[in-house]
């Protein structure tokens, strides 16, 4: 069968840029009309929320001499502003993400918006066909997450969270990057089940600044920021400038604090260590000061265990001072790869290496092959997340189905997996 | 936290008790429960929300009728309670409770006039609601405002009252709404609602329009198909791709309902006819999702599409779909389709994990595919596939010699666990087609599993005829080599002209020999060696080290052939090792080679920098060193190296080089090294002797950076600054005490008690405070405080303080607490602070502290009652007000003793420095008796010192001035038997014992007053009120008194101890204790004087405060 190439802009484009001359490098289907991106071609990039995460995501595409940033957005005017002049070049800044998603000529979006966006844009960007770089947590329920794999899979879209510790740098303050403690963990040597603690000794600790306020005054919405769409799914509460910038996190409404600031960054590699890709945990228990039904505040600790008895421990004050990042019945590992198993390291030359994945975004929307860490493997970490937050919502003992990803034998805990989006929202 | 505190908490909690007995109506009750603040963990939540509804309906009622809109009160804790009881009651409660309670907050949703307030509400209902709440949401639907909170609430309650409640509303709900309740509508699949909905999917409010497209798809009644796809009609890309989701949700909904055959018809068109490829790949998944398996037929047909992106959707669709069968037709399908749509099958194949595609699959790694990249997927596959039973088919990879292949396995190999696989790999090694490239792929594959078992096969690989497979294998042997391989890895460095390998060889005797701790076989070779070949073996030895291979080595330095004794003593100068420390250090002092001197000795140099050594041990060797170094750059070599050893010894050699005009910028480079801070958690040499040496070596160090680093570090080297005394000397306490309770209590003490209280308080801070390093540091025991033996008025303190993670501590002034010190990690508000203010601020200005375990650096100024204190350089506190804590209603004592506080932990301070700074007016110039009147002639002024001589004549020196309200400070040196008095609120030149008022000044110690009547004791009103005595210095040694005359009241105090308080009032005039009449004492202005007697007596530092 014949495709039709899909793209009027490429030829519009080629028009043009050949005749000002300005253009070495082609943009991609005006090669022929074979509907990926050969390498000598540009990749076109727009980020939606150019806020704290979002100026990063900008140098992400600047620095990448093969990338082009096109467009960004955001609901508040004077970020977008800042953006349009630090992108420069061809950029247009936009404030709606559904005029971004609108235009053919864009590749790679880039979800840097607070979590409560997340789910939802990428949806809108995996149905209008461009591939996702979404800020972590992937998604602020667990439903979200779930609609996500199925737009990303059913438009055969590239999907990547932007954490990037189970790939090749060192694993936060461990020490050693992921592969040799997965390798080591594939090796049966610490024997089974494991129980990884994340804590201050294991290399993590647990930020808790971002904590909500309550009795907020309501102020006035400053001029620059479109607040009722800045919510958008979210319910709608009076405006104080501590609910949005900056400080979101400590909001439920649209995060989840410490734990949904850094929880994919700290769980994402224990789920890959632990080889737990494809499910989550069933028993989820926290133990916390009670939790503001609007503002996050600390908690102390949250355990995580899986149908194999494997489990994460969340050590919010710090309390395990010994522990060993993963312990298993026949050994620990310490941060720097320390070990009690006497000549680790040649013991695990005899073992065969972790599959290697794809570890630059770029390489995967340009080869059409999933990305390391994509939304299979990035929606179970979240999960952990969003598991945990439910559990510190709701002050008690959860028990969970990983393959329905439902709660067993608790209708109301189920509500917090799919919360009703405000107003016309819905993915 | 001050100690204080604890009580203030402790009576609070009794209060609550209290309440709680006394009261017993509900809303206390509901109160009680709430009193912890907020649930410390989830039993204590569970506890509370159990009491609560114990207490229901009230409970619920009391809770909601106390909520506030946002930011107009604090309801924290009924927010909290709410929620709770919301979560509690969805888990553990009846039905019957449940209901209940939803039914009150719906009453409580009626009463709300706030419409946050109500969304909160809601928000609960969304959590607990079921049936009987449809009715209270579908009324706020009409609100414009709380109509979007109403509806999330319903489609939680999920019921069909809900549903029913949604449709009916629909047409009355304000337009801004619409979109809200459609979508809501279309989640609830009531198929009723169709047919109205289907009025909105042209509504021009896109808002509206796409939420009834998506109602209706998810609907999946018939009727809306035709809406759904003339929706796909549409230019807006966003809206384009929206609508085609939804036609297809459709057509999974109208699958979910039997209609498979229409839900694939629509599905297959739109995959059929779409020119939008994303949107054809979304038909594709659709399919897949409708048809299961069945859909394979159409994605092996779609495969065969040139578009990539379409390739890769449809592999990953078929991945999961299917069985054997499938996994067969997909694989007899590569043989049809182009490359890339055979790499992707093969990987998908692999992915899918069905081994029986493995014998298709196997085919393509054959020599005769043309594509290297078809047979690389392949060789990937198998192995994902096969695992360790396919070694043989994986490793047949390499027999084309194709890169692609090649690269293939060798990814493929890593992947693969098991001794066999090692056994295969050596195995294969042995195939003499194969080529190397392949062959180096296997011998990295051993090294790499350190698959010493099969070193043999790698060892025999050193003999192949290519050099770079040599290299391999010797590289590889590095790992694997034992100590019976050194002979011919020897044999093979000595005979080989390629020097790659032979570095390489070496760097694999080495290893070897190393882990095997055996050098025999290179020792022998030496001694059978040409001398060619002994050069290369001494430099090998030198690669080793140890006292076995260094004899070897220092025998041949005598050798009479030049290159080998050449060899011999580079390899010496080489030596990793302390033990060619000596050996060279000897050679260099004796050769006459100047060349040898050379070498050796900076071979030394470096031995002594790099090996770990005691610091004492390398300066000793350093200074051998130059001693026997003649050049300059020599010595300035070893005072480089001195330069990385950090003490206070190295820095003293190094400074006994700055004044040599050849070495000075060497030597000031090493001092500038040894002295300044390696990183940010260092502080370098603090000592005095490094801030005389930096500032000599700045002089000489040319870079600017470096000169800057040097000034911050002498900047940092604390100095006293100008001006100051030091409060502590470093190495024991002197000029300190220990606490006796406090002013108020030390007030009413007598000399006894004082000495006393004293002595023991004295022995305690001996137990707990001492000078170690230059610190004064508490021991963390219980609470001691230090405090200075002398008493300060105004003055500016210098200090620097550690205290360690949740330590605590505080600086007394004038023996009020505090300047506040704590763990700025625990206590966020930051230390500085005047924390026991309670009329005026107590908190510091900003958090300056720096971490615990680090030192702070207090400036702190107090002039009379107000204090200012910087922490760390930052401004932490203001010119306030320091309160009177002993005494709330008293004013600030004006001078007393400063205290450090001890709280439990351990402390260390060092550096601490005051100033004193004037207070009020001098009344004194120290040069003449400016000022001063009457008979002037016995009052001789002396070098700031006025001197009564009664030699010189008698009388009474009396102010110019009179003065009403004051406070006076004077120091006065009273000599044996002296007696003078202090005259004040006295006309000029009156009796001041009786028409002023007289405070007395004598020696009542002397023996010619042993019969003095207490109202003549030092400090008495004279005649009138009795002081308290004891407390004078030994005569000869400086006083200090104070004297305040406010209003009636009169107090003395004497060296920092209260001897006298009297109100004059209380005093009556007529009944004193002479017996004699005391008209002055009514006085209430006049001058101030010193009344002369026959004995002689100095005075200073006289200075007054008017109070007005």
């Amino acid at each position: 069968m014949k495709e039709s190439s899909i793209i009027t802009r490429r030829s519009f484009i080629k028009s043009t840029f050949a005749a000002a001359g300005a253009f070495t490098i082609v943009p991609r289907c005006v090669l022929g009309g074979n509907g990926y991106i050969a390498p000598s071609d540009k990749i076109n990039h727009a980020i939606v929320g150019v806020g704290g995460m979002g100026t990063g995501h900008i140098g992400y595409v600047l620095n990448d001499k093969q990338s082009e940033l096109l467009a960004v957005c955001d609901v508040d005017s004077d970020r977008l502003k800042a953006a349009v002049e630090k992108a420069g070049g061809n950029c247009k800044g936009y404030k709606d993400f559904r005029e971004v998603i609108a235009r053919e000529d864009i590749d790679v979006v880039h979800i840097p918006t607070p979590p409560h966006w997340h789910g939802l844009i990428s949806v809108a960007a995996a149905e209008a066909g461009k591939d996702v770089w979404c800020e972590k947590p992937m998604t602020r329920t667990i439903g979200e997450g779930k609609k996500v794999i199925e737009a990303v899979q059913k438009n055969g879209r590239m999907f990547r969270v932007n954490t990037w510790f189970r790939l090749k740098d060192e694993l936060y303050g461990f020490g050693t990057p992921s592969k040799p403690i997965r390798k080591l963990v594939m090796s049966g040597m610490l024997g089974w089940p494991l129980k990884v603690t994340i804590n201050a000794a294991t290399g993590f600790d647990w930020k808790f600044y971002w904590s909500g306020k309550t009795d907020l005054v309501p102020q006035e919405i400053p001029a620059n920021l479109d607040y009722d769409f800045w919510l958008g799914p979210a319910p709608y509460k009076p405006y104080n400038v501590h609910r949005t910038h900056g400080t979101f996190r400590g909001y439920w409404d649209y995060d989840g604090g410490g734990l949904g600031d850094m929880g994919q960054h700290y769980l994402d590699p224990a789920q890959y260590i632990l080889g737990k890709d494809n499910e989550s945990p069933v028993e989820i228990e926290a133990d916390t000061p009670q939790q503001h039904p609007d503002a996050v505040s600390s908690w102390r600790r949250i355990e995580m265990k899986y149908a194999d008895g494997c489990k994460i421990i969340l050590d919010g004050e710090n309390k395990d001072v010994n522990a060993a990042y993963i312990e298993g019945p026949n050994g620990k590992l310490y941060p720097g790869f320390k070990s009690d198993i006497k000549n680790l390291t040649e013991k695990l030359a005899a073992f065969p290496e972790p599959e290697p994945m794809i570890t630059d975004f770029m390489e995967s929307v340009r080869t059409r092959k999933k990305f390391g860490l994509n939304e299979m493997n990035a929606h179970r970490s979240c999960n952990l997340i969003n598991l945990g937050k439910i559990s510190l919502q709701l002050g008690r003992k959860l028990r969970f189905d990983s393959d329905k990803q439902l709660f067993i034998d608790d209708p109301q805990a189920n509500k917090f997996i799919d919360e009703p989006m405000r107003g016309p929202w819905q993915m | 936290m001050n100690r204080f505190r604890k009580s203030i908490i402790a009576s609070m909690v009794l209060i609550w008790l209290l309440i709680g007995i006394v009261f017993a109506d509900v809303e206390t009750e509901v109160n009680n429960v709430l009193s912890g603040v907020v649930a410390g963990n989830n039993a204590e939540a569970d506890k509370i929300s159990s009491k609560l509804l114990e207490m229901n309906p009230e409970a619920t009622r009391i809770l909601c009728s106390r909520l506030v809109p946002t930011g107009t009160g604090n309801d924290n804790k009924e927010r909290m309670a709410i929620n709770s009881l919301t979560l509690f009651i969805g888990k553990n409660a009846t039905e019957e409770q449940r209901k209940d309670y939803a039914n009150l907050l719906a009453e409580a949703i009626f009463a709300s006039k706030d419409r946050f307030v109500t969304e909160f509400l809601v928000g609960q209902l969304q959590l607990i609601g079921k049936d009987e709440s449809a009715a209270v949401l579908g009324k706020l639907l009409k609100d414009k405002e709380l109509c979007d909170a109403a509806c999330r609430a319903l489609l939680a309650i999920g019921t069909e009252n809900a549903s029913k409640t949604l449709v009916e509303t629909l047409g009355d709900v304000d337009e801004t709404n619409k979109a809200a309740i459609i979508k809501t509508i279309g989640e609830f699949k009531n198929k009723d609602a169709c047919e109205k909905l289907l009025e909105y999917v042209t509504n021009p409010n896109r808002e509206i329009r796409l939420a009834a497209l998506f109602a209706i798809a998810n609907i999946g009644d018939d009727s809306a198909e035709k809406a759904l796809k003339k929706a796909t009609i549409v230019e807006d890309p966003y809206e384009k791709a929206k609508a085609y989701s939804f036609y297809m949700l459709y057509a999974k909904r109208l699958a979910e309902q039997g209609e498979v055959k229409q839900a694939v018809k629509i599905c297959t068109n739109i995959y059929e006819k779409s020119d939008l490829i994303t949107i054809r790949c979304e038909a594709l998944g659709s399919l897949a999702a409708i048809q299961g398996n069945q859909a394979q037929e159409t994605l092996l047909k779609a495969i065969e599409s040139d578009n990539d992106q379409m390739q890769e959707a449809v592999v990953q669709l078929a991945k999961n779909l299917g069985d054997e069968t499938d996994t067969l037709n997909w694989a007899k399908k590569l043989e049809t389709v182009s490359d890339d749509a055979k790499i992707r099958i093969i990987t998908m194949l692999a992915e899918r994990g069905d081994k029986a595609a493995l014998g298709e699959i196997t085919k393509f790694i054959a020599p005769e595919q043309p594509n290297g990249k078809v047979a690389a997927a392949a060789v990937a596959a198998i192995g994902k596939l096969g695992q360790t039973e396919a070694i043989n088919i994986i490793l047949s990879g390499l027999d084309s010699g194709e890169t692609e292949r090649v690269k293939a396995v060798k990814e493929t190999l890593n992947l693969l666990a098991g001794e066999n696989v090692n056994k295969a790999v050596a195995n294969k090694l042995t195939d003499a087609k194969l080529t190397s490239e392949s062959k180096i792929v296997l011998i990295e594959f051993l090294a790499e599993r350190l698959a010493k078992e099969h070193k043999d096969i790698v060892l025999a690989q050193t003999k192949d005829a290519d050099d770079n497979v040599k290299l391999a294998a010797v590289k590889a042997l590095s790992d694997l080599a034992s100590a019976g391989d050194l002979r011919e890895l020897v044999k093979l460095m000595l005979d080989t002209d390629n020097t790659k390998l032979q570095t390489a060889t070496q760097k694999t005797i080495v290893a070897t020999a190393k882990r095997a701790s055996e050098i025999s076989s290179v020792l022998e070779a030496v001694d059978t060696a040409g001398d060619k070949s002994k050069a290369l073996l001494l430099d090998t030895l030198a690669k080793l080290g140890g006292m076995e291979a260094i004899n070897k080595v220092l025998a041949q330095t005598t050798s009479t052939v030049d290159t080998v004794k050449d060899a011999a003593l580079r390899a010496l100068s080489n030596w990793p090792d302390e033990y060619a420390i000596s050996p060279l250090l000897d050679i260099a002092a004796r050769t006459e080679d100047s060349t040898y001197h050379v070498i050796t000795l900076r071979g030394c140099l470096r031995i002594i920098s790099t090996v770990p050594l005691p610091s004492e041990k390398k300066i000793e060797l350093y200074k051998k060193a130059m001693a026997i170094a003649k050049r300059d750059d020599e010595k300035k070599m070893i005072i480089a190296g001195l330069s990385n050893i950090r003490n206070e010894d190295a820095l003293f050699m190094a400074g006994e080089y700055i004044d040599n005009d050849q070495l000075s910028s060497e030597a000031a480079l090493a001092i500038a090294n040894i002295a300044c801070p390696e990183n940010e958690n260092d502080k370098g040499l603090q000592c005095p002797k490094a801030a005389e040496l930096l500032k000599k070596a700045k002089n000489f160090i040319t870079d600017d950076k470096l000169k800057e680093k040097v000034q911050k570090q002498i900047d940092s080297i604390p100095q006293m600054p100008e001006g100051f005394t030091s409060l502590f000397n470093g190495t024991d306490l002197t000029g300190w005490k220990g606490l006796v309770e406090n002013p108020e209590k030390r007030a009413q003490m007598t000399a006894e008690e004082m000495t006393q209280c004293q002595k023991n308080a004295d022995e305690i801070m001996n137990q707990h405070w001492s000078a170690e390093n230059g610190m004064l540091v508490f021991d963390g025991k219980g609470y001691n405080n230090i405090c200075t033996a002398k008493d300060y008025c105004n003055f500016e303190l210098q200090l620097e303080w550690k205290i360690e993670k949740g330590g605590d501590s505080g600086i007394y002034l004038r023996g009020c607490p505090q300047v506040q010190i704590w763990d700025g990690q625990t206590n966020p508000v930051g230390s500085g602070g005047l924390f026991n203010n309670e009329q005026n601020p107590s908190k510091p200005l900003k958090v300056a502290d720096k971490p615990a375990g680090e030192w702070n650096h207090f400036r702190i100024i107090m002039i009379d009652s107000n204090v200012t204190v910087y922490l760390n350089g930052e401004l932490v506190v203001d010119n306030v007000k320091l309160e009177n804590y002993w005494n709330r209603n008293k004013e600030m004592y004006p001078c007393g003793q400063i205290e450090l506080q001890s709280h439990e932990s351990k402390l260390c301070f060092r550096n601490i420095y005051i100033k004193e700074l004037p207070w009020g007016e001098s009344l004194f110039n120290g040069q003449d008796l400016t000022g001063w009147a009457g008979e002037t002639k016995a009052y001789v002024v002396n070098d700031g010192v006025l001197a009564y001589k009664p030699e010189l004549g008698g009388g009474s020196l009396f102010t110019e001035k009179d003065y009403s309200d004051f406070i006076l400070h004077f120091e006065f040196k009273l000599q044996p038997g002296s007696n003078n008095g202090l005259a004040i609120r006295t006309p000029f030149n009156a009796w001041a014992a009786y028409d002023g008022m007289e405070l007395q000044i004598i020696d009542n110690t002397a023996e010619k007053y042993k019969d003095l009547q207490p109202w003549q004791f030092h400090g008495s009103i004279y005649g009138a009120v009795p002081a308290k005595i004891g407390f004078l210095k030994p005569v000869g040694e400086w006083n200090f008194q104070e004297v305040i005359a406010k209003g009636r009241q009169i107090t003395v105090n004497l060296n920092g101890k209260t001897i006298l308080d009297a109100n004059l009032d209380e005093v009556s005039a007529v009944a004193t204790p002479d017996g004699k009449e005391h008209p002055g004492l009514k006085l209430s202005t006049g001058r101030i004087g010193f009344l002369s007697h026959e004995d002689p007596l100095e005075f200073r530092n006289i200075r007054i405060k008017e109070l007005k």
